[in-house]
This record gives structure tokens, sequence and C-alpha cells, in this order.
């Protein structure tokens, strides 16, 4: 057992390793110059090339790989070029509002989404089957930018009850701050709710036919406890491994809802990133996103490892 | 109509998709307007009986544009389905079957997987250039890992069937049993992954889109379409209403056929 | 009770030029004593600008009479509008809001040529001189100033007692540092840089420049609003800190001090208690600036529909950039003020002419007859009311406006001709590429207009509308692009600030030939004529060759509409939004 998480951890390395090679490789092809952004429409040829031995990027990019190699193993992901911090420190002080609103609309998600899923499990192949399964797939048929202007349009613009977008963080605005989470927390939720309701819904009908369900059904149980001792219990699996994968995403930065509320998170950071080239940022997002990523994987991983011995023969 | 009552999903989905396709197909005949015509002093009408959607920020008939950006978006989604599901099948195919080979494409795709998929599809489109290529490569790249995982846990679990050692025993070689006995075998679940691919491709299209990486303007594309209303909501609804209901119908269409598929084709689920 | 004032403001500082009598004109309304400038933004008055050019002696007449019309239709309308009519006493207090559409790089106003940073940071600094209505440079941190008879040398005498955020007080040394700062770093700085003889310290609050020649638009680029071509004086301190680096601390003279900045979140300014206002009439950055407001909040608003929500339920009291086409529905909205921002921009097409099709005349003239820019106004910026047709490189009302400019050639949509004109030049349908930003609603709008346009007659268009950072990276290189849309502010100091666009191998036309040469040469001479009238004349032979040899294209000039919450009171329109003199209602 502890021989397979060990070799599990071990694997880590290679992946972040072509994670970090192939992230400084691509940002290095990306058209698009910084420099000239930075200097604004009508700046000269001079300032362009001065600015830019400024930034050591005159040198070539064998010499600049191994430079960000070696600050990269001492944790250095250098400096981001716009927001004039580290990047460790930008993506740090990004991480709260994202958290909170993977939090919040992973909560919501399983507020609707298992009770729907049980739902429709329990009346299977019935009416209330067939509008649940329908309810949850039209909830991920619709583009998440589509459902986050209209609820913005909605219920901040027209009704007033919200603010329109915006973060203020729970260290200086205590939990008003949450005002502002809510609509992007529901328009996260919708979606993740309808992936949730679907897997629950299959987990259950799984368990719904197997023997010892029968045989509580045929003992007399009612129809409540056996959902809820049984079936839930013992669909919970795969249910918590949907969960934790989507989280993990959503950690990785809701970047299309952070951006349509100017939500100040890591998604948002990552795109901005990108749009304005500002390379060491765009390579410390990636190798953190993949991180997270990686990590959440080698606990779902190891847990199963426990929970199930047979899981380390594959 | 029995049917109906037994595969809902199969038949209405079929039946959205279906509306769209022809739509779509059909779009320079149901349509006399041309999709780029420009005419400043048709700005921003309301729906009428000339222009069924009314008119966009440039004078162009929004159905019009719909239908053509309906055609790219189905288009779009076909070709990535066909890329990933190519090479899902190829790399699944020997992945699953040799697990010598297995070890290390599995590393790679973890490895890829771990990139964060759109940011890699909106770093792609920023190397590339944006165009309909493009978006069509850089949508499956970071999709293809994921169809690649499905036929290799597919094809893994079709090996162990006995049938497979039967045609083993009888001493066909490898291609022969990939291609004649397990392939076939993992044609419905492919058929089913593939019309999910195709829905989660046309979303991300549109995602791509609204973010401004898409299809290069003036050609429409439904999720460009509801990035550039954005500032027309409140003058012009209908500008965003209708590109966005149609990337909502033919997702929804998409999907309920999946579930309809995967009910007929895999009926133990 | 309200008084109507008709004021004709005296010509101040003849200092440069002899101008013909410019006749500048506002509307006050009195109101238990106190004065307040109204923003007018009504068609009314917004045709105003558009009905003649204010430096042609024999129509000052008959734009009076028009002029007093207009006013008192204007009135009317005013009078009978009680919503309009409130003037009330300034309150102090409050946190002002403004939701910014872009990031800036950095704050460090001499750095980059970014506008984005200097409509913030312009708060915070202040020019030795800055504009006035006619935008002609007057003393700011200046008291007074004097200069040779050739204009080869001048002298300036700073304000006693002014004090930074720091509280240390202002000196020549500061001034010194800065400007010395300005001539290695700044846009302008580097232009002017190369005609510097000495600067010298010459009191405990004056200051010398000497050129080797004279130099006629040197107050104009320091007083410069556009671009941050503008010298603004810092602590000695803090230059001798970051010498020619990014500055990251921000200490001047202005109202308003810096507190902090959240990189795409917010940038935080608040009331500068020691600030000593001068008295002039306030106008953009110059005169006046008294502060009402506890803070300035710049917040990044990124989503233009997400700004005028905010605006609309108070979040955000002031918002830039709005929707030009929602303007009625703004207008409806007792929420909402708006504000109809004229001379704003220009838009234009920068032409390549490093390669074919358009380093040959016939193709860019062919490229000027094909231009149906009624059509291309009408989509790109909307209602008529937003935008003109200015031939020339000066909006009308300003001293270097060239009306008759551009005879037969600007607004000459002709197909036919446009058609001849292309066949004699040897362009064989190659594509033409459109580079532009996919993010900037005008440029990306144009280029799909454009695309329509040229098609009609002959040109094969490819449109290319990708990310700012691959524009700028693309339109740098010498095949990169074909045409490229861009829109410079209107109200530019001097004509000398197109000598750094327009010229051999300036910014990104790539043109060298005798033609470009020639354009060298009228530059020269304008650089050293301090004669109005003769100077006027070498301006409008520069337009005759801008008409000639195309190195631009002149579209047409718009107008920015800005919308504020209805508790900002005391908002002036300039080309730059300022929050001087405003409050906000409790």
């Amino acid at each position: 057992m502890t021989a397979y998480i060990i070799r599990r951890i071990l694997l880590v390395i290679p992946i972040l390793f072509i994670v970090a090679v192939t992230t400084f490789f691509i940002t290095n092809v990306i058209p698009g110059d910084p420099v000239r952004l930075i200097l604004g429409d009508f700046a000269s040829e001079i300032q362009v090339a001065q600015l830019r031995s400024e930034l050591g990027w005159d040198k070539p990019l064998y010499v600049r790989f191994f430079l960000w190699v070696t600050r990269l193993l001492r944790g250095d992901l250098g400096q981001s070029l716009f927001l004039h911090v580290p990047v460790t420190q930008a993506i740090y002080t990004r991480m709260e509002p994202t958290i909170v609103l993977a939090i919040l609309g992973q909560t919501i998600a399983v507020l609707i989404g298992i009770p729907l899923g049980v739902l429709a499990a329990s009346n299977h192949r019935r009416i209330l089957d067939q509008i649940a399964v329908f309810l949850a797939i039209g909830g991920v048929s619709i583009p998440s930018f589509w459902l986050a202007i209209s609820l913005m349009l909605l219920f901040s613009v027209t009704l007033g009850w919200f603010p329109v977008a915006g973060y203020q963080s729970i260290g200086e605005a205590g939990f008003s701050s949450l005002r502002y989470l809510v609509l992007p927390s529901i328009s996260i939720g919708v979606m993740q709710s309808a992936l949730l309701a679907r897997i629950t819904r299959s987990a259950m009908l799984d368990v719904l036919t197997q023997d010892y369900v029968r045989t509580a059904k045929a003992k007399g149980l009612q129809r409540y406890r056996i959902l809820g001792k049984h079936a839930l219990r013992n669909a919970s699996i795969p249910i918590v491994t949907i969960l934790g994968s989507s989280f993990s995403q959503l950690l990785a930065g809701t970047w299309i809802i952070e951006t349509v509320y100017s939500i100040p998170g890591t998604g948002a950071l990552a795109i901005t990133a990108i749009m304005r080239r500002d390379y060491p940022l765009i390579q410390g997002s990636i190798i953190f996103i993949a991180l997270i990523y990686v990590l959440i994987n080698l606990v779902i991983d190891i847990s199963y490892a426990l929970l199930d011995p047979r899981v380390k023969m594959e | 109509m029995k049917m109906l009552r037994l595969h809902p999903y199969l038949v209405v989905g079929g039946a959205l998709v279906l509306f769209i396709a022809v739509l779509a197909i059909f779009a320079p005949i149901l349509s006399t307007y041309e999709a780029t015509a420009i005419r400043p002093r048709d700005r921003l009408q309301a729906p009428s009986r000339t222009h069924i959607m009314g008119t966009d920020e440039f004078g162009r008939d929004v159905f019009t544009r719909v239908l053509y950006g309906a055609r790219s978006s189905l288009r779009i989604g076909f070709a990535v389905v066909i890329l990933t599901v190519v090479s899902g099948i190829s790399v699944g195919l020997l992945s699953g079957f040799y697990p010598g080979i297995d070890r290390v494409i599995m590393r790679v795709l973890d490895g890829w997987m771990a990139f964060p998929e759109i940011i890699l599809a909106v770093t792609l489109a920023a190397i590339w250039g944006s165009g309909q290529s493009v978006l069509i490569f850089a949508i499956s790249f970071a999709y293809f890992p994921r169809m690649a995982r499905i036929v290799r846990s597919i094809v893994i679990n079709v090996k162990q069937l006995g049938f497979i050692e039967a045609a083993r025993a009888t001493g066909a070689k490898d291609v022969h049993i990939l291609l004649r006995h397990i392939l076939p075998n993992c044609i419905p679940s492919i058929i089913v992954q593939a019309t999910f691919s195709f829905a989660a491709a046309i979303l991300a299209e549109a995602a791509l889109s609204f973010l401004g990486v898409g299809i290069q303007a003036p050609m429409p594309s439904l999720g460009g379409m509801v990035s550039d209303a954005r500032n027309y909501l409140p003058i012009a609804p209908w500008i965003g209403l209708y590109p966005g209901f149609f990337i909502v119908l033919s997702v929804l269409g998409l999907n309920l056929l999946g579930d309809g598929l995967r009910d007929l084709l895999d009926p133990q689920v | 009770m309200y008084a109507i004032v008709i004021r004709t403001l005296p010509q101040t500082n003849p200092h440069l030029y002899s101008y013909p009598s410019l006749l500048f004109t506002e509307v006050f309304f009195e109101r238990s004593g106190y004065w307040q400038v109204l923003s007018i933004s009504r068609k009314n008055y917004l045709r105003k600008e558009t009905d003649g050019n204010p430096s042609q002696k024999g129509g000052v007449v008959m734009k009076n009479i028009i002029k007093i019309i207009l006013i008192i239709t204007f009135t009317v309308i005013l009078c009978s509008n009680s919503s309009f009519a409130q003037t009330e006493e300034p309150q102090y207090g409050g946190s002002l809001v403004v939701a910014h559409p872009l990031t800036p790089p950095h704050l460090d106003t001499d750095k980059t040529t970014d506008s984005n940073v200097g409509v913030i940071m312009f708060h915070v600094f202040e020019g030795l001189f800055e504009v006035d209505q006619s935008y002609r440079p007057i003393p700011h941190l200046a008291e007074s100033y004097s200069q040779n008879e050739d204009g080869s040398f001048y002298e300036f005498t700073l304000r006693k007692g002014v004090s930074f955020h720091d509280g240390t007080e202002m000196t020549a040394e500061d001034a010194y540092a800065s400007f010395r700062r300005y001539l290695q770093n700044n846009g302008a700085g580097r232009n002017i840089a190369p005609y510097v003889k000495e600067i010298q310290i010459t009191g405990t609050h004056s200051f010398s420049v000497a050129f080797h020649e004279p130099y006629a638009p040197f107050l104009y680029f320091l007083a410069s609003p556009v671009a941050n071509q503008k010298f603004v004086i810092k602590p000695k301190s803090l230059i001798e800190k970051y010498g020619d680096g990014t500055m990251t601390e921000f200490i001047g003279t202005g109202p308003f001090s810096f507190v902090s900045w959240v990189s795409d979140q917010y940038i935080k300014l608040k009331r500068f208690d020691g600030y000593q206002a001068v008295t002039g009439d306030s106008f953009g950055y110059s005169g006046r600036k008294e502060v009402y407001v506890d803070e300035l909040i710049f917040r990044i608003v990124t989503e233009q529909s997400v700004r005028v929500a905010g605006v609309t339920t108070g979040e955000y009291s002031f918002a830039d950039a709005a929707p030009r086409d929602q303007l009625p529905i703004f207008q409806r909205n007792n929420r909402i003020q708006t504000y109809i921002v004229s001379p704003y921009r220009q838009a234009f097409i920068i032409v390549n002419m490093g390669n074919p099709p358009f380093d040959n005349n016939y193709a860019r003239q062919a490229l000027l007859h094909a231009l149906d820019l009624e059509e291309l106004g009408l989509i790109v910026v909307g209602d008529p009311e937003f935008w003109f047709l200015n031939p020339s490189l000066f909006p009308p009302g300003h001293i270097w406006h060239v009306p008759h400019a551009g005879a037969g050639a600007y607004n000459h949509f002709d197909i036919a001709a446009a058609n001849a004109l292309l066949s004699q030049s040897d362009y064989t349908g190659e594509p033409i590429i459109i580079l532009n930003s996919r993010e900037d609603d005008i440029e990306s709008k144009s280029a799909i207009v454009l695309k329509n346009q040229l098609e009609r007659v002959g040109f094969n268009v490819d449109v290319r509308l990708y990310d700012r950072a691959t524009v700028v990276e693309q339109r740098a290189r010498p095949d990169g692009y074909h045409l490229h849309l861009s829109q410079f502010f209107s109200p530019d100091p001097d004509p000398q600030v197109y000598g750094a666009w327009m010229g051999t191998n300036k910014w990104i036309g790539q043109w060298d030939d005798e033609h470009s040469r020639y354009m060298d040469g009228v530059f020269e001479k304008m650089l050293r004529e301090t004669d109005y009238e003769t100077r006027y004349a070498i301006v409008e032979s520069w337009h005759d060759a801008f008409y000639e040899y195309v190195p631009y294209v002149k579209l047409y000039d718009y107008k920015q509409l800005r919308i504020a919450h209805e508790r900002l009171k005391g908002y002036s329109n300039f080309a730059f939004p300022t929050f001087f003199n405003v409050w906000l209602e409790k």
C-alpha cells in the first residue's frame, strides 16, 4: 500500500515537468508584444528595445529557459509585467474570491443536484424522472456566459437586488461581500447541479437494482428510508468523486463567470494574462492550475486505494 | 408514437438536431439576405415581416446570420468530433490493448489534461491566429485526451470478454482482433460519447467566440453574435436573444440525443 | 431666478502668435450667488461646432448671431426642464467611484504614451503649463515665464508655497530634475531633447531652458493633455530614487494624492488637504481645482454593460465610453445624466506605404475615393449627432483648423473614379490585410464596413481582428498589415505632434520616398516658424500634401458619450474626464 502511494506521488513529478516545459515553450511562441502594450501606441523603436533588454528578452531562448528553470526550482515564478508583484503573490491574492465562489457554487449544486437526481432515480421511467432529466440536460446546455448576463440583467439591473459586478474581499467587507457572489455562484451552481443530478441519478439507479435494496423493500422499509439510508449512502462514492474533480476545475477558475462579473479571481487572472501577454503570469497560472488538478487527482487516487485495496493491482 | 413513449429523449433530441441541421444546410435557400451585407439605414430594427429576427448594429439580417452561424457551429462541432474520435480511437485502442504503451501514453495524457482546456484553446488560438480551422484544431486538441481515455476504458472492458480470448486462441493477429472484434464493440459507446462531445464542442466554440478568439468577423458565429450583442441588450435584445436561443437548442438537442442513444444502445445504464 | 450671462473671454496670454480674434462663449447660470458652468448635451448646442470656422474673421458676426439664437433656444429648453435647473451648494464628503474601462500598465506618466494612465494620474500630477479653453498653454505650476524674441530661450518662475503630497515644498530643484527625466523618458520629451542646448537653475524657484534654434511648439508640448506628453513636476527625491526606471510611488502637487493601486481592481486617490488652488477659470486640468469628495476611486470595469448598469444603480458615479446607441434610453432615465464630449477623437486609416499595393499613390488615391464616409459614420459611430465630417486634422474652433483642406479628395465617394485609379496602380488582386484590435468597438466595426466598401471597387480584403497584444506587434512589422484603423485625440496641442507620426519611417507607416522627405521638410519649417500667419500657411501646405500623398486617410471626427449618476454634481466636460470641482449630493 505504502509503495503504491509513494509510486503515485513520484508520478506527479514527470507530469509537472512536462507541464512546465510545455508551458515555457508555448508562452514563447505566442505572437504579441507586451512591451508595446506597456509603452503605449506611439512608443519609439528605441524605447521598445530598451525595455526588452531591461526585461532580459534579448538573450537567446535556451539561456532564458535555463534561467527560468533554475528560478522555478527555487519556487520563484518571476515578476508579473503588468501587476508589478511576484507571480506567486499575484495568484495568492486572487485565490480568495475563486475559493469562496467554488464553495458557494458547489453548495448550490449539491442542494439542487442531489435531490433532483434522487427524485429522478426514485421515479425511474415515470414523468417526474423525465422532467428531472430534461431539466438536468437543459442545465448543461445553457452557455454559462448567456446565463450570467441574463441573471445580471434581471436581478441587478432591473430588480436591483444585488450589485451588478465586482467583489469586495471578506477581510474588507465581512459577510456583505457575499452579496457580490450570489449571482455568480448561481450561474456556476446551475451548470454544476445539472452535472451532479445526472451522476446522482445513474449512481442511484445502479444501487436501487442491487439485491440488498430489493431485500429492504421486501422487508417493507419505508421508501425514504431505503433511499436515504441504503441507496444514497452507497451511491455516494461516484458522487463524491465527481464533486472532487469538478471542485478542482472550479478552483482552477471559472473564467467566464469571473470575466462577466468582474470578479478578481484566478480564472480572470489567467485570461487577462494571456490577453496582455504577461508571460511570467501566464506560465505561473498554468503551472498553478495544473498543480491543483494533479494534487486533487492524487488525493482521489490515494483515497480510492485506501478504500478499495483492488485498485493498487491495476 | 410508440417510439416517442419508449425513447422520448431520442425522438425529441433527434428532431431538434434535425431541425437545426435543415435550417443550417438550407440557409442560402431559406434567406434572401446575405449574412455579411451591410445596410446602414436598417440598423437595429426590431423583428418585423421583412426581418423576422430583426437586424443588428450593421443593419444585417439577424435570421440570416443565425442560420449561417448555426452552419459554422455545426461544421466546427462536426469537424471536432471527427478529429477527436479518429485520434481518440487510435490512441485509445493502442493504449487499452497494449499495457506497455499504456503507461507512457497515460502519463502524457495526464500532463496534457492537467492543462486547463479552455486556457489551452485560447493559447493555441493566440499562437495560430483565429479562424475556423484554428478553432477546430484548438478545441480538438483540448478535448482529445478525454475521448482517448474513454475509448481506452471501453477497450479494457471489451478485452476481458470471452470472445476476444477465443479469437486469440485461434491465432488471430492483434490488428485483426483490434479492428474486427474490439472496435465494433466499442462503437455504440463511441457514438454516444461523440454526440456529447459534439455538444461540448459547440459550447466551447461559443465560449471562445464570446472571448473573441473565434471565427473572424464579419463571418457570423453564434457565440460571437451573443458577445457582440452585449452592448445592445437594452435597446436591441433580439440581436443576442436568438443566437443564444439557437446555441441552447442545438446543444440541448445533441445532449438529449446522446442520452437517448445511450438508452437505446446501452440499456444497462 | 436665473440670469443668463454671455461672456466673451478676453484673449489671454498672446505670447507666441498673434492669433486671429477668437470668440469663446459660455453660458452661465446664477443662483444664490453661485456660478456653475453647465455641461451642455443637447442637439442644438452640438450643431454649433460644425457650423463654421472661428478663425475666419468674415464669419464671426454671422456666427455670433447664430450662437445667440442657439443659446436662447437652449435656455428655453433648460428652463422648461426642472431637473436640469437645480443648482445647489457643493457638499463635501463621500467617495466618488469611476468605472474605468482599462487597466493601466503602470502609473508612471513619463514611461508610457497610454492616455489611460494620464486620465487617472493627472489628478495627482500637475503640469508646469496646462491648456485653457482654446487649448493654448497657460502657466499652472509656473507663476510666470519669459522668452526671448525668436523663441530659443525660456525662463520659468514657479509658484511659491506649492507643496508636494509628502509635505515638502516644490522648488526649482524638483522642476529641474523632473525636466531632465522628462527629456530622457517621455514620448514628447524625447522629441524635444535633441533641440535642447542647456537647462539651468536660475533661482530657488526659477529655471531656464535654452534651445539650439527656435523651437515653436515647446509650450504646447509642455501643456499637452494628449498621450501623456505633458510635463509634470515630481519631487527630486523620488526621481533620484527611481532614475529612469518605472516609478511605483506617486507624489505630486495635485489636488488628489495617491493612496493605493490594486492592479486590475482599483486605483484609490484621496483629497490632498494641503492643496493650493489657483484662481483662474476651471477648464480641464487648468484653473481653479477644488476637491469636495473625500476619495476618488477608479474601479477597473472592462465590461461596457457592467459600467452602464453600475451607473444606473448608483454603484459607480461616472462611466466613460458609454454606448452611444443607448443615448435615448439614458435620456429617459432620471437617474442618469449624459455628457457628450466634443472635440473628442478623429478616426484615421493608417496606410502601410512600404509594401504593394499602397506604395503606389494611385492605389492610395483609389482608397480615398472608395470610401463612403457617411455610411462608415452611420454604422460605426451611429447617430449623426455623434460624428461629423471634417477634412482638417484639427477640429473646428482650433487655431490650426483648415476648413477647406482636401477639396475634391475628402469625402469624394466615387466608385468609378476609384476603379479607374485602381486600374492605373499596379494592384494585382492580392489580399489587403486590415489589421485591428477586436476589443475596440470603433476599430473592429470600421474594419468590417471598410471590407465591404473596398471590395466594391475591386480590392480583395482580408479582415484580421486580433487582441491588442498581437496587433501592436504585427503592425510594427513592415509586412504585418496593409491598412490599420486608429483614432487620435482631437485636442492635439500643435501640428508638430504629427511630425512624430507622419514622415519618413515615422511610426508604423513605412513611408520612405521623395514625398515622405517633402513631408519631413514641411514639419521642419513648421518647427522653426513662430509667426502665426506664416505658420498657418505651412499648416495649410501640410494639409495639401496630406491629401496628395495620402499617408493616412482622415475619416470623420466623433464624440464620446459619458454617463454619470444623478448624485454627481458640478461635472464639466473635457476631452479627458476630470473630477475637480465636483461633488456628490447626499
